[in-house]
């Protein structure tokens, strides 16, 4: 069975081989997976930073989903996985804040804003408000979109309706109306509290600091054991 | 739904997971090569649903050639359920708090050796349905 054309592409694999512009420096990251990455991380201790950490580490993997999107742009079999990719983690998101206000499953873990009201945290009142504010359409359009045509294949319809579906969502819904003012409003929340304000911090690079390797974490290539270092 | 567009739906599962290990092979970073390459772990249930899907289906297909490549699709399902099911629901598919020690240790099974196994496996699979469907042209 013949793959996509993208995988013939050398020139592009080529591309994807240029490291991004800030690797290797040792930074502070405040993302749950940080220290599978080379960075300086924190272990949480109270389920506000559990809950905070996943969130950063979607808006993190999405950043990752973005320049990747910009290096492969015109090839559309790159662009339709990565828009897969970028739709879930984009329900990953709406539904990690909010919770079942926003249509998430029960089963899933409390949300950010749970947590926040039931302790009292600063950024309770504001995250409250941009619930009330939430564009509730667009989310459900992106959530159905997500269970039809990425995490999951309708039976009911053909490949070419699937992959429409992802391609056809503007940037004006799933950007404009779901994922940037539900980070804006995660932002203004966490900048409200002392507890959750460090969230913030954009990976300052720690100077002076060499990486070696990354402790606990194996090499992608298993053959090439412990030696990510800088 | 046509014989032909249950395949076509097969054959996308298994192009995802090959152009996402492909581009996960190629990035030099291992945190990008993880967030992309669990996109492999994504589609590989939605591999297995449509397989069973068009399995199911009419189609001519001799009843002892149906019920090897049914088993093959449940071995294929077995396998991803022992090892792979917990990183697609708390990395990928969906982001849930886990304990930080179970998050890593789930993390670094998404590797090289993990993907290229999981694609071997589905691209074995795909092209054994193709091939015992004479009436499904090769794509």
């Amino acid at each position: 069975m013949k793959s996509f054309p993208d995988m013939r592409n050398d020139e592009l694999a080529y591309k994807l081989a240029v490291p991004a512009r800030d690797a290797g420096a040792v930074r502070f990251s405040t993302d749950a997976l940080s220290m599978t990455r080379g960075h300086v991380g924190i272990v949480p201790i109270h389920e506000i930073q559990d809950s905070a950490t996943v969130l950063m580490s979607v808006v993190q993997s999405m950043q990752i989903c973005l320049r990747i999107n910009q290096i492969t742009r015109g090839q559309i079999a790159c662009h339709l996985m990565l828009k897969t990719m970028f739709v879930i983690d984009a329900i990953n998101l709406v539904d990690g804040i909010y919770g079942e206000p926003v249509g998430a499953s029960s089963k899933r873990s409390t949300s950010f804003l749970t947590i926040l009201e039931r302790g009292n945290f600063g950024g309770a009142a504001s995250l409250r408000q941009s619930l009330i504010e939430a564009d509730l359409p667009a989310i459900r359009a992106v959530r159905m979109i997500r269970n039809k045509a990425c995490a999951h294949l309708d039976s009911a319809l053909t490949l070419r309706q699937l992959q429409s579906l992802v391609l056809d969502l503007d940037d004006a819904v799933i950007l404009d109306r779901v994922v940037n003012p539900t980070t804006a409003a995660l932002e203004q929340a966490c900048a409200e509290d002392m507890a959750t304000r460090w969230l913030l911090m954009d990976e300052p690079s720690l100077a002076g600091i060499k990486l070696v390797a990354s402790p606990g974490v194996r090499s992608f290539d298993r053959d090439k054991q412990a030696d990510s270092g800088a | 739904m046509e014989l032909a567009v249950l395949v076509d739906k097969a054959a996308y599962a298994v192009r995802m997971m090959r152009l996402a290990r492909w581009i996960s092979v190629h990035l030099t970073d291992d945190y990008e090569r993880r967030v992309v390459g669990r996109v492999v772990l994504v589609f590989a249930p939605i591999y297995i649903d449509s397989a069973f899907a068009l399995l199911k289906k009419k189609s001519g297909l001799a009843e002892q050639d149906r019920r090897h490549l049914r088993d093959g699709i449940r071995q294929l399902r077995d396998d991803f359920e022992e090892f792979f099911s917990r990183i697609r629901h708390d990395l990928a598919a969906h982001r849930d708090a886990v304990a930080l020690d179970v998050a890593i240790e789930a993390w670094n099974e998404i590797d090289s050796d993990t993907l290229a196994w999981f694609c071997a496996a589905v691209d074995e699979s795909i092209d054994d349905i193709i091939g015992r469907h004479p009436q499904v042209p090769d794509r």
